[in-house]
This record gives structure tokens, sequence and C-alpha cells, in this order.
């Protein structure tokens, strides 16, 4: 767990690119939601793609030495 | 015929000390004829390197052990054989402190004379330069047993933090002292009863089945358990390896749930390993030798980089899994806390990247081996429903949506995951710097999961908030119990944590 007190290495960050008060409200604030789940969602489908089907990655033997 | 005298010598015990050498073979007898795999085996070799890392110079052994896992290797297997196996083992503990026979005898003598002040003093004294023990059993060619040893510190050659999250406090009793040594059981197949598989699970069950007050299985209990309804290699006994399938019903013999992950890419992979790792779990990995060989490792502890900073352009937030550079595994073939780097390799038709482990001596560049990671089993509560893979999937989109709508912190915002028990994290949670309606909400009013699954989303490497699934629960979308503001988020921004609390279905902490 990251403690409350470590605050070495923060980087520099340029706050021109701070959204401001755009997202103050419920509705602007669920429309981001959404549009930053679709924005990861190629990442989470890659995540899912083994190359191994279920069934060889169960029957794969480990023998060891 | 057996004589008394033969079978009173089975209740005397000596306790010998021996002065440390990095090569320990002349501690163990060469069986007689061809040894198959070579003599000495390389188990002995690694253990004699590690414990010079560890800085060893005594050895004190117990020439008389019982040893709850072997004896049962030997009712199940070895009391069958021609040879008459014994079913007592010797117990080697390592000291860096310089000991010998009579201080040793002196220390004994100090204990008695001056009790209770003196036996606390000696122990406090042992404890001091105590690394652990190792249990060495009558078996040729194959005798580590039992060895729980201490690990390296916080910090490697290369400059990465190390964490050994899946060990735990073992007591060890020596002449009626108690000593502590904290790591992950590790030992030896023996090609009889175990093979890598057995080996691998034995060690990661060492970890969690304490964690739920379930009793500790021996190698004999799994294999028995393993192959009491699937036989796709032919005769259980002796063990020639575990499909991954019968490793799963091992598991759940054990009273766990066997979490199978199939590897999928190397970001997805590190995810998967850091979140399971970070949590306390020790997952057993299902590896491809370079032979095509499958092998099974426990992964025990990893290692952290820097975070990578984000590569694609229209992501903000930065992925906590690009800091896992390495693993600390117990490989049967080779050691305790064998040092496993993680790379990306590229598959011959350039598409596919998959995690490769280069698995290496203690603390030395030498390689061992180059294996690919084919799927990891995870034993964990059977009540941890949710897995890493969906609490990630929610992370993902929350990270994004954090660097989007909380102002100065986008391309900053750190995603870690994890699970945690809910009494742990409560305790933690008063040193958050909550207001004192936000630290009694969270105490005493908030229901949590006996674990909960944890989203923690940083700023560099200071907190946020994090949100708190009910791991009771399949998927992360109905899961979240709340969300808790840390120390670096904006007081300006309480408006949007506590609407953001509530569209994830949360109840907003502050």
């Amino acid at each position: 767990m990251t403690s409350e007190k470590s605050n070495k290495n923060v980087p520099a960050r340029p706050r021109s690119e701070s959204p401001a008060t755009e997202y103050s409200d419920e509705k602007a604030l669920r429309e981001a939601l959404e549009r930053a789940r679709n924005k990861v969602k190629p990442i989470t489908v890659r995540e899912t793609e083994s190359d191994t089907t279920s069934e060889e990655a169960l029957h794969f033997r480990l023998k060891g030495q | 015929m057996t004589s008394e005298a033969e079978i009173e010598q089975t209740s005397v015990s000596t306790i010998k000390v021996q002065s440390f050498s990095t090569d320990l073979t002349s501690l163990f007898r060469q069986p007689k004829g061809v040894v198959e795999y070579g003599w000495p085996p390389i188990q002995i070799q690694y253990l004699g390197e590690y414990l010079g890392q560890l800085g060893c110079r005594s050895i004190v052994v117990e020439s008389h052990y019982i040893d709850r896992d072997y004896i049962d290797d030997v009712a199940l297997f070895y009391s069958r054989s021609l040879r008459g196996y014994p079913n007592f083992c010797q117990r080697m503990h390592f000291f860096a402190a310089e000991l010998n026979d009579e201080g040793i005898r002196n220390m004994l003598r100090e204990a008695a004379r001056d009790h209770p002040s003196g036996l606390s003093r000696i122990e406090s004294e042992l404890q001091r330069s105590y690394l652990g023990y190792s249990v060495i059993r009558p078996l040729p060619g194959s005798p580590i047993g039992r060895t729980v040893l201490k690990t390296f510190g916080p910090e490697s050659k290369e400059g990465f933090q190390r964490n050994f999250s899946a060990t735990r406090k073992y007591r060890v009793h020596l002449c009626g002292l108690a000593l502590e040594v904290t790591g992950l059981a590790f030992q030896q197949q023996d090609r009889g009863v175990s093979a890598c598989a057995t080996t691998a699970l034995w060690c990661a069950l060492h970890k969690v089945a304490p964690m739920e007050e379930l009793r500790l299985v021996t190698p004999a209990e799994i294999t028995e358990a393993a192959s009491r309804y699937f036989l796709p290699g032919g005769r259980a006994l002796p063990s020639e390896g575990l499909t991954v399938e019968q490793l799963c019903e091992a598991t759940r013999a054990a009273g766990l749930a066997p979490l199978h992950v199939r590897a999928t890419s190397y970001l997805g992979d590190r995810a998967q390993l850091l979140t399971y790792l970070s949590s306390g779990f020790a997952p057993v990995l299902a590896i491809k030798t370079p032979g095509g060989e499958g092998h099974a490792i426990c992964a025990v502890g990893y290692k952290l980089g820097t975070v990578d900073p984000q590569g694609e352009a229209d992501l903000v937030y930065r992925d906590g899994a690009t800091a896992l550079k390495g693993l600390y595994v117990h490989d049967d073939r080779l050691g305790p806390y064998a040092s496993a780097d993680l790379l990306a390799r590229t598959q011959p038709d350039g598409k596919k990247i998959k995690t490769e482990l280069r698995i290496r001596w203690p603390q030395q560049p030498v390689e061992f081996e180059q294996s690919l990671l084919v799927s990891l089993i995870v034993p964990v509560p059977s009540k941890l429903r949710l897995s890493a893979y969906r609490m990630r999937e929610l992370g993902l989109g929350v990270a994004q949506w954090t660097g989007t709508v909380i102002p100065g912190v986008a391309r900053e915002v750190v995603l870690n995951c994890r699970f945690q028990k809910g009494t742990t994290y409560k305790r933690l949670a008063y040193s958050f710097g909550l207001t004192d309606e936000g630290a009694y909400a969270l105490v005493s009013e908030l229901n949590l999961s006996r674990y909960v699954g944890v989203i923690e989303l940083l700023h560099g490497d200071r907190p946020l908030f994090d949100v708190l699934l009910d791991s009771t629960e399949t998927t992360a979308n109905p899961a979240v119990l709340a969300c808790v503001r840390r120390s670096a988020m904006p007081d300006a921004s309480k408006n949007q944590f506590n609407k953001m609390a509530e569209i994830l279905g949360g109840r907003p902490i502050w």
C-alpha cells in the first residue's frame, strides 16, 4: 500500500492541460466515464486473448526435470 | 533381527555445530552407483550459494528430526520399498554468527541456570543471527526437504525494490528455544511422491492456507488429491508430473479455489502477477521450458522499478503493472527465491508478444534458463470471486476517467490493483488523514467483504483515492462499496469526487 507520507519522485506536471470545471455536473462526468471506458477497451480485449485454448492450458502437463 | 539398542537409537538425538562453507556437498552422502542426475544435485550447490550470500557462518545440525511432510511420503510410498528408508530426517539450522559446540552448550546451560531471563537472552542472541533451516531427507539424490530461509533485503543490486509478499512467519524450535524465520517453505521434488507441480502447489498453499486458517497439506496429500479423479498420465505414483487440471483439483481438495489464468500479453500477464502477488497470494506458474516441456514454479515475491510513461497518445494514465521487472520464484530444480527477470518476447510470427522468464542464480547475472509463461494457477479463498482481470477492467476505465476529470493529474495518474483483507484495510485507514466523519463512516458504518478489491489511483507515487470492491461479487460493476479519499486528492475536487463515487455506485468517504 502506498504511504500517505511518500511524496518523493512526484513528476513535475504541466498544469495547462488540466480540465477545469467542465466536469462538475453529473451528466458530463457520466459521459466522461463512458468515453474513458471505451478508450481502454482495446487493452482489456487484448488481455483476454490467449493463443492457448482453455482446454489446452488445463491439460498442459507439468513435469519438471 | 532389530535389537532393542537399535530401536532405542531412534529416540537419541545429537546437536552438532559445523562451520559453513558454500560447498555443502560434504554434509550429504553421495548415493551409491551412477547418479541419474549427477552429483552433487544442483539444489545443494544453490543452497550453499544462497546461504553464502545471506552471510551464513555456522550450521547447527539436529541428527533426528521428524518431518511431517516426509513422514507422510514414507507412509504413502517409501515404507513399501525394499530398501528400509528411515522415517526421520536431519535438520540444519543456519546462523550468521560464528558458533561452536562448546558455545552452544554454554548457552543452553546459561538458559537453564538463569531462568527465565537467561532463556530469553539466549533466544534473542540466536534470533539475531538466525537465517532459517533445511530438513535433510534420507533420500538419495533428492535430500532437500522443507527449507525455510530468510529473504534478501528490500533493494536489489539493480536498484529495484524487492517485495517478498508471499512469505510468512514460521516458528522454529531448537533445543526447546523458540526462534522465528520469515520466508516461504521450499523443497526439492523427490520424483517418488512429488514432481515439480506438487511441490510448487505445496509452496503456494504454505502461504494461502494459514491466511484462511486451513490445515497445511503434505506433498503426499496433494498428489493423492490430484490423482483421485484424473489420471491422464497413467499411474499416480511414482509421480510423473501433474496437469494443470489436476493441480486445480488438488487446490480445491485443500479447501481453496483454483483460479486459472492463461497468459495473454506481456502487460496483461504482469498486471495479473502483480495483483495476486501484491495481495499476498502465491501463484503457481506453468511455464514452457526451451525444450518444450511443462514445468511448475511458485512465485514468492517481485521486483519493482519505475512505472513506464503512457505510450499511447489518447490515454492519460500510467499503468502500475509496467513497474514489475521480475519475480522471485521457488524453482525446485534450483532452489528458493531464484530471481526471474520478466521480458517481452516477440513470437516468430511477429504479431504476439509473450512473457519470458529468465531464471538466474542468486544475485548473479548467470542465467539458468529462459522459459515462456503459459498460465497461472492461483489458490485463493473460495469467497474471493472477483478476479484481478475484472477489477483491472474497471480500474483502467477509472484511471483514464480520473486523468481526464481531476485537474492537474493528466498523464500522471497511476493505476494499481490488489486484494486486501477488509479488516486490514480498515486498520490502515486510520493513517489516511480522513475527516472525523469520513474515518468514522469507513471504520464503523461500512460493511466490507472479508477480502476487498482495492483499485488504487495515485498521482506519481502519492495516493489520490481508492475504489473498494466487494470481492464476493463476480463482476466489478455492481461491486463498488466505496471511494476513499487519500492524501493527494485536491480539496477543490471534493464535489467531483463525491459525484464520481455515486456514479460508480459506492459511498464517498472523504
